[in-house]
């Protein structure tokens, strides 16, 4: 009662005291009030890292020396310095990255976090790395967890997890402006204002992001954004972050089939993110979460025009009609999480919680129609540490998962981790997660739909084509999904050393990792006869190309090998950074199907592409170099073995195709930053060249040429990575 | 609380009328003190009276006026405590007592203004304060002031202790502090750490020099200057500093609590049991033996969560203090 009471009394007592010392006298400046006042909870437990050498799993941060040193121009640039991550542009708007391969274009096995939001988009079934309303210059550090994270991350932290902290909106004060220019017509201009008001630090950006893409396709970006953040210090044990953003982009467009086409994609994309942590005497925690992204893209592309007249009767006189490609998709998802920090004794320490999310998917020609796509998903999780003694720590965690899709999954890590010494670390650590299927794998459907209409757009009035097609609409459908998908699995083991030497100013860590995934979804041939799809009734079976497309538990992989990273701080000026990765992957189609269910073909095809999409060899480095007068470079080198894209790939198993190129050929990439800053009484300028690709043009993620099954060459112009130079100006200044 | 107040206004009213009898609880702690007393310190002791005067009392200082009021009564001197209002201060002027004990800045420079001729012991109240009020008040002979800073030396043991010797040791100095320099590069020296020191005029200068410091340094010591360290600028030093890694040494408990990983400070008892020792000294003696004394007595408060997140592995606040006090006697 009395602690309350004084404690209440504190908090009345900084104000009246501060109040009194600007109309009083200075002398009493920083009285003992400086020593007895309560202080808010500044660095708090959910904001705290884990120390590296006690994760449970092997996990990188890139911090902001880093980050800047690195000139990178997406997020998935930033990736290129984790060891096991490949990074691609499927175009020169669509930057992909993916740990230990096994990706499409959407990266659906990596978990995205910004500030503990997921940016994990329904609609994609993946992260669309364009569209975060995220600054490069807003980061303070990202950190990859190199491994499954289900029991702290929840869904999707499959095979890794990019957790991405922007700065508080207390750090960098003021005015901050900077213009970019350089390759491809890059005009990037970035406006960020911070500032505080009291108990509340703001902070406010927006920029524009504009280039004409890569020289051979049509990639353009154009994209305006306004993001903010607020830290708000309710009283002295809460706090309330609020933060949001919006995104408009106009891209252009890359239609693999039809190349040369100038399409347009439209996107917008909005956030809100609420969380209100509150810190007990006692000294465990709480904190309450909400938030809500949004992302609408729409796009529509003339594909071809369909002459049925050509084919005869009973055809004739049907009118022309022209096939559009059009996705018009919006989305939603809203999460709602609790979680509660608390430190049972000494050595133990424990969070858990649960959270409810709803993913609603509003799309036209994409879903079987009258299904209801949205998606709940309910999580309990619970994981925590035990400290058995000074160096021996065990880290367990367990997720329980509901989603109206594929039910219900428990994902359980394990992990012990013991300090030999205070430089030799070692961990040893298992766990699973697991993917959920995205709505779309459950209810899609996209068909070509077409009334059909005759002698100039008549009423068709033709009664065998009608009795053929019962009615007058054409129907050939390429998606059509069977349901009832099951969610991916991964069981990873890993053993960890960690070395650190020279008073931790040189770092080793060493990963040997052997995961097993289960039931990866893939794309295969609908068996049977689609229901919907009467272009068959008229031409025969197998007319329209491969007919519809479902996605089934199809496949299972073993990756095997081994990563080894090193941060090593030389001097007060000199910083290197290196790592190595090998990886091994033998995949197979799981057991329970047979050939009728995939046939022999499809099933080589998924095995060659999953087999053939890590490179084997990867490393990188980078010198980091801090000269006099607010000069700093750094030299990055990244090299990644042939790999290939899972949907820009060869079927290394048909003997009929023969192609030459890998989507991904062995590359080498060199690129160069200098940094210089000049300091005046008002603020400070910054200079920055950007150079990257010095060793020259190279090609990571669509092939230049292939031959394909009639043995013609064909040419697919793929995103260039050319020798490319960036200027950039920055002003800071209160 | 109110019953308190209550009290207090009693023992208030009391002292107002000094010539009223006492009430009857106080009658007969007094009479029980008195029976129980060895007679020759009882002897020497019942003249000596003493006032604990205080401007504001809440938590910290509530709790070291009570403390400090039963450690005097065991060592058999008579204590009252007053709330100090102006209309009060006149008063003070013909009271009896042998010795005032102010409680705080405000109260200690209140006393000085109004030029009462006791001898004043000032307690939790900060260097820099004492020095500006005694070039304020040269005339003040019987003053002395048991300090709220703890001393430069012992900060540099607590990072020896915390996180070994031989760091580089950033330090921040305002208006308030810039004159600790040579103490503190001093220190650092008998201690075997290196200083980095900024000085700064305003907190606008606050952020370019924190990041000279965060290059450079193994630690960031704290320092109360409230030109430096204050309500707008503590979110941004700590968070700038947790990003970069730099463990922050506060000179709080708050501190700790917000973010910094090790802090000093001296509890009520124990800041009541060396101001009891003063006293004691100060009847003997009648003077003070020195004008200020910093804290002897002491406690360590630990984020373990924060320094490990840095990677720092901390042993419990009594090994750190063996540790701290092991240092300090060589």
């Amino acid at each position: 009662m009395n602690s309350k009471l004084s404690f209440s009394g504190l908090l009345l007592l900084p104000v009246s005291l501060f109040a009194a010392n600007a109309e009083n006298t200075l002398a009493m400046l920083g009285s003992e009030a400086m020593y007895l006042d309560d202080m808010p909870v500044i660095i708090s437990a959910t904001r705290l890292s884990q120390p590296l050498n006690e994760s449970p799993v092997a996990t990188t941060v890139i911090d902001r020396q880093m980050i800047d040193a690195s000139g990178a121009q997406s997020i998935p640039d930033i990736l290129r310095l984790v060891p096991g991550f490949t990074v691609g542009y499927l175009n020169g708007n669509s930057p992909v990255a993916t740990y230990h391969g096994q990706s499409d274009r959407l990266s659906k096995r990596i978990q995205l976090v910004i500030d503990g939001r997921s940016v994990y988009l329904p609609t994609q079934a993946g992260v669309s790395w364009s569209d975060l309303i995220i600054s490069i210059d807003d980061i303070e550090r990202l950190e990859v967890i190199r491994g499954p994270n289900a029991s702290t991350y929840g869904n999707n932290a499959f095979q890794s997890v990019v957790s991405i902290t922007t700065k508080h909106a207390s750090e960098e004060r003021g005015h901050y402006i900077k213009g970019s220019t350089g390759a491809h017509d890059t005009a990037d201009a970035i406006y960020r204002f911070s500032g505080q008001s009291d108990n509340l630090d703001y902070r406010v950006s927006m920029g524009t992001k504009n280039n004409t893409g890569t020289d051979l396709l049509n990639d353009s970006t154009e994209t305006d954004y306004l993001s903010y953040r607020l830290d708000y210090q309710i009283d002295l044990s809460t706090q309330l972050y609020y933060s949001g953003g919006i995104q408009d982009s106009l891209y252009g467009d890359v239609l693999e089939t039809v190349s040369d086409m100038d399409n347009e994609v439209e996107v917008t994309t909005a956030f809100q993110h609420l969380r209100l942590e509150h810190h007990l005497d006692d000294g465990n925690s709480f904190s309450m979460q909400y938030y809500y992204n949004y992302t609408k893209s729409f796009s529509s592309e003339l594909v071809t025009t369909i002459s049925l007249s050509d084919f005869g009767p009973p055809l004739t006189n049907i009118d022309d009609f022209d096939v559009y490609d059009t996705y018009d998709l919006e989305s939603e998802r809203h999460d709602l999480e609790l979680a509660y920090y608390f430190n049972p004794g000494e050595s133990l320490r424990l969070v858990t919680g649960g959270s409810i999310r709803k993913d609603k998917v509003i799309a036209d020609n994409v879903f079987h129609p009258n299904t209801d796509n949205s998606l709940f998903l309910y999580r309990y999780f619970a994981h925590g540490e035990y400290s058995v003694n000074n160096n021996f720590l065990i880290n367990a965690g367990l997720t329980y998962e509901k989603n109206d899709i594929s039910g219900s999954d428990l994902a359980p890590r394990l992990a012990f981790i013991y300090h030999l010494t205070d430089q030799h670390t070692f961990r040893l650590s298992g766990s699973k997660a697991t993917r959920t299927p995205t709505i779309f794998d459950e209810n899609g459907y996209v068909a070509i739909q077409q009334q059909l209409t005759q002698d100039g757009g008549q009423p068709l009035n033709n009664p065998l084509l009608e009795t053929i097609l019962d009615g007058d609409i054409l129907i050939d459908p390429f998606i059509y999904a069977s349901g009832d998908v099951d969610s991916e699995k991964i069981t990873s083991y890993e053993l960890g050393w960690m070395i650190q030497l020279l008073d931790s100013k040189l770092i080793f860590d060493i990963k040997l990792f052997s995961d097993e995934t289960d039931k990866l979804i893939s794309k295969i041939d609908y068996v049977g006869d689609v229901p919907t799809e009467n272009i068959d009734d008229l031409f025969g079976p197998g007319y329209a190309g491969e007919g519809a497309k479902d996605s089934i538990n199809a496949a299972k992989t073993e990756t095997h090998g081994f990563e080894i990273s090193s941060d090593y701080q030389i001097n007060n000026t000199w910083r290197l950074y290196a790592y190595y990765s090998y990886i091994e992957i033998k995949a197979e189609i799981i057991s329970d199907l047979t050939d009728s269910d995939i046939n022999p073909d499809r099933q080589n095809t998924i095995i060659g592409r999953l087999e053939e999409s890590v490179p084997k060899h990867s490393y990188g480095a980078m010198l980091m170099k801090q000269w006099e007068n607010n000069l700093s470079t750094g030299l990055s080198v990244y090299h990644v073995g042939d790999m290939d894209w899972l949907d820009q790939t060869h079927n290394r198993y048909d003997p009929t195709q023969s192609f030459t190129d890998r989507s991904a050929e062995e590359y080498t990439r060199v690129d160069l930053v200098v940094r210089k800053s000049h300091k005046t009484s008002g603020g400070e300028v910054d200079f920055s060249l950007i150079l990257q690709n010095l060793g020259g043009t190279h090609f990571d993620y669509t092939r230049t040429n292939f031959t394909d099954a009639s043995q013609q060459t064909v040419n697919i112009p793929g995103s260039e990575q050319d020798r490319r130079g960036y200027f950039e100006l920055a002003f800071k200044f209160n | 609380m109110k019953l308190n107040s209550n009290i207090s206004k009693v023992k208030q009213g009391a002292l107002n009328v000094l010539q009223l009898p006492v009430p009857v609880v106080i009658l007969f702690i007094a009479t029980l003190t008195f029976l129980l007393l060895p007679q020759n310190l009882h002897a020497a002791s019942t003249d000596k009276k003493i006032l604990i005067v205080y401007q504001k009392a809440h938590g910290f200082s509530q709790q070291l006026i009570d403390r400090l009021q039963k450690d005097i009564s065991k060592i058999g001197y008579q204590t009252e405590q007053m709330l100090l209002e102006p209309e009060r201060l006149n008063l003070l002027k013909i009271h009896k007592q042998q010795l005032l004990i102010a409680i705080g800045s405000q109260t200690t420079k209140k006393l000085l203004e109004a030029n009462i001729k006791t001898p004043i012991l000032s307690a939790l109240i900060p260097r820099h304060i004492t020095k500006s009020l005694s070039s304020a008040h040269p005339e003040k002979k019987n003053w002395s002031s048991l300090l709220i800073d703890q001393p430069t030396d012992r900060q540099f043991h607590l990072i020896t202790a915390v996180l070994g010797p031989h760091k580089n040791v950033g330090i921040l100095l305002g208006p308030y502090t810039k004159d600790l320099d040579k103490a503190l590069k001093k220190a650092s020296i008998k201690t075997g750490h290196n200083v980095k020191i900024e000085e700064i005029e305003s907190s606008d200068q606050l952020s370019t020099s924190l990041k000279a410091l965060n290059n450079s340094t193994d630690v960031l010591l704290t320092l109360p200057d409230p030109t430096v360290y204050n309500k707008g600028t503590i979110r941004g030093i700590l968070l700038l500093a947790y990003r970069n890694k730099l463990p922050i040494i506060g000179f709080s408990q708050a501190y700790v609590k917000a973010g910094a990983i090790a802090a000093i400070y001296s509890k009520p008892e124990q800041i009541s049991e060396q101001l009891t020792i003063i006293i004691k000294s100060f009847f003997i003696n009648k003077s003070f033996q020195q004008k200020k004394y910093y804290p002897d007595k002491y406690s360590v408060a630990l984020n373990k969560n924060i320094a490990r997140s840095l990677g720092i592995k901390l042993t419990s606040d009594k090994a750190i203090i063996t540790k701290m006090k092991k240092a300090e006697k060589q």
